[in-house]
């Protein structure tokens, strides 16, 4: 159950962590 | 199919989409230019807290897009991983959680890749509350950011691009909502199912039992085609007698998925107050969509081996209602749209056959492409096509009175870029690490060798370009897969979304130059030609090598 628990959290973390890689190249887009 | 009934199927789809282009192009231009809103549109802005006169930048645009889409995510992920105490779930558990975050985002990002069997993964509540909702706004979104890059060329001096909360609501409530409506009821009277009586246990004249799956597929079935979207309802998709029963929901199916994408040429000219620079994006659309159709017809017609002689043709794979004409119409729609529905088998088409829907999809889908996302990406083309004919003839770099100077140039480049790199990177990985290597060939690949690399590269494809179909011979539902798709998903539809709207705003910024002698002319022919050379240059520079390791060299052998 721990480890369901934990592969529920990395998805949701990995999804946010994606998000937060396009946020940092949109600001990098907006400073060309 | 006779080949007379498959000519009169193409003529009766040709009147039809041209029949549509004008008052559905019109129609879509006043629903994004116009500023009245409906009571329901006003009551919803309220309830979510949004100004509907209020007008953003590119980066508040890009925020609320990005913002309204993890959310998304995050709901459709949620959903799934409490299955098990939804109402109407037909007592399927909840889904795993590497499937629920591939499916996830799959939906959101208008891919609708399905690494799963939905007649027995997925009950009505998911289908209903999670995949069919996301089947309605993502296909919105893509529209917003088409329309929000058309404003960015009709403007002048603007610091914003539109409101993307208004353009979401009115491409819902005004476009996609009343047309699914009417399109569910056209697939209900082709026998196309409706209901919500799960399983129906029969025995078969054999004496053998079996289980029917049911479920409200008509009406999931209209914004799967119309949107784009692609997921089925069944797992054979639109091979699936309940979801496309005969060969006239087949060709209304193929309607469905190319009206909007067609009329939107339409909405650009329109909105940007030239028609014949819409003539000409739909020109090149339709020549390359004819060209590839073409190709892929007879490249099946004639499949090579004693079984394709006897039947006319390569019919493994395929249904014998459609024959290989609906089969290969249906193929090159869409793949060519970002649709992914199937009605046949790509991974049994011929080899050579097998490499044009992979090919449809590399070239960026942009004939037509997606709904919003074919017209945005056809415009960056066109933005490409502009400044490489500025370097070869020394005209000024400009598109329609916008000037292409090196930040421009910049944001179209990387758009161009970041899809290949997906996708090459992506099927290297695949065999390059070796845990990863010895899990994909091992557990996915069912068919080793030239065929192994081409439904390897055929899923990174169809993932990074939102589209959806697959070489289904893979096994797709591993962690590897589930986890690499869905990184390629997200990258592939909102990276390209950054770039679109820092264009528009960029464009907007800008004032109009007025045309002279040195301006290239967009809306003639001859630029009809430059933008199929520069799309196919660009796509057969990038993915010719990958090609003749897969496809290529197997139809070779």
């Amino acid at each position: 159950m721990e480890k369901k628990r934990m592969l529920d959290i990395v998805y949701v973390l990995g999804v946010l962590a994606v998000f937060a890689l396009i946020g940092v190249v949109a600001w990098g887009v907006a400073k060309l | 199919m006779p080949l007379w009934l498959g000519i009169l199927q193409a003529l009766t789809l040709v009147a039809v989409l041209v029949a549509v282009y004008r008052p559905l192009g019109d129609y879509m231009a006043r629903i994004y230019t116009t500023r009245r809103d409906l009571r329901v549109e006003r009551g919803f802005y309220r309830l979510i807290g949004v100004d509907a006169r209020g007008q953003q930048t590119w980066s508040v645009y890009l925020r609320s897009v990005l913002a309204f889409s993890v959310v998304g995510i995050l709901f459709v992920y949620a959903l799934q991983r409490a299955q098990a105490v939804l109402p109407y779930s037909l007592g399927f558990p909840a889904v795993p959680e590497g499937l629920s975050f591939n499916t996830a985002v799959s939906f959101v990002t208008n891919t609708n890749w399905q690494s799963y069997s939905p007649d027995v993964t997925m009950g009505y509540s998911v289908q209903i509350l999670a995949l069919a909702v996301q089947n309605f706004v993502s296909s919105a979104v893509g529209l917003a950011v088409a329309v929000a890059l058309i404003r960015g060329l009709m403007l002048r001096r603007s610091g914003t691009i539109g409101n993307f909360w208004v353009d979401l609501t009115r491409g819902v409530l005004r476009l996609l909502l009343p047309l699914s409506v009417l399109s569910a009821i056209v697939l209900l009277a082709t026998g196309v199912i409706q209901n919500f009586t799960g399983f129906t246990d029969i025995t078969t004249l054999s004496g053998g039992s079996q289980s029917i799956p049911g479920g409200p597929a008509a009406s999931q079935e209209a914004i799967k085609l119309l949107g784009t979207n692609g997921g089925g309802f069944f797992n054979a998709n639109s091979a699936h007698p309940f979801e496309n029963p005969t060969g006239f929901s087949n060709l209304f199916q193929v309607v469905l998925m190319l009206a909007i994408p067609f009329s939107l040429p339409r909405t650009f000219g329109t909105m940007v107050g030239d028609k014949r620079q819409g003539y000409t994006i739909l020109a090149t659309m339709a020549t390359i969509f004819v060209v590839s159709l073409g190709a892929l017809t007879a490249l099946e017609l004639a499949g090579a081996g004693t079984a394709p002689a006897l039947a006319n043709g390569a019919m493994e794979g395929k249904e014998t209602r459609f024959g290989i004409l609906g089969s290969t119409l249906f193929a090159t729609t869409s793949t060519l749209t970002s649709t992914g529905a199937v009605n046949s088998m790509h991974d049994s088409y011929t080899a050579l056959g097998g490499m044009l829907p992979m090919l449809n999809m590399m070239l960026g889908e942009v004939a037509p492409g997606g709904t919003g996302s074919g017209l945005y990406g056809m415009l960056i083309l066109a933005v490409i096509a502009v400044f490489v004919a500025g370097l070869l003839v020394g005209r000024t770099p400009e598109y329609l009175g916008k000037k292409i100077g090196p930040r421009e140039i910049k944001l179209a480049s990387l758009y161009i870029l970041v899809t290949p790199t997906l996708v090459l990177a992506g099927t290297a990985l695949s065999f390059a690490i070796p845990i990863v290597r010895a899990d994909v060939e091992g557990t996915s690949i069912w068919n080793p060798g030239l065929h192994g690399l081409s439904e390897v590269l055929y899923a990174f494809t169809s993932a990074a370009n939102n589209n959806g179909s697959a070489f289904a011979g893979l096994t797709a539902n591993t962690p590897w897969f589930n986890t690499a798709l869905g990184v390629a998903m997200l990258l592939g539809r909102f990276l390209p979304i950054v770039f679109v709207l820092a264009l528009a705003g960029s464009f907007a910024a800008q004032d109009r130059v007025p045309a002279t002698v040195g301006t290239l002319p967009t809306n003639r022919p001859q630029f009809v030609g430059l933008l199929i050379g520069v799309t196919l240059i660009i796509t057969a520079l990038t993915y010719f090598p990958v090609l003749a390791l897969g496809p290529l060299a197997e139809g070779l052998q």
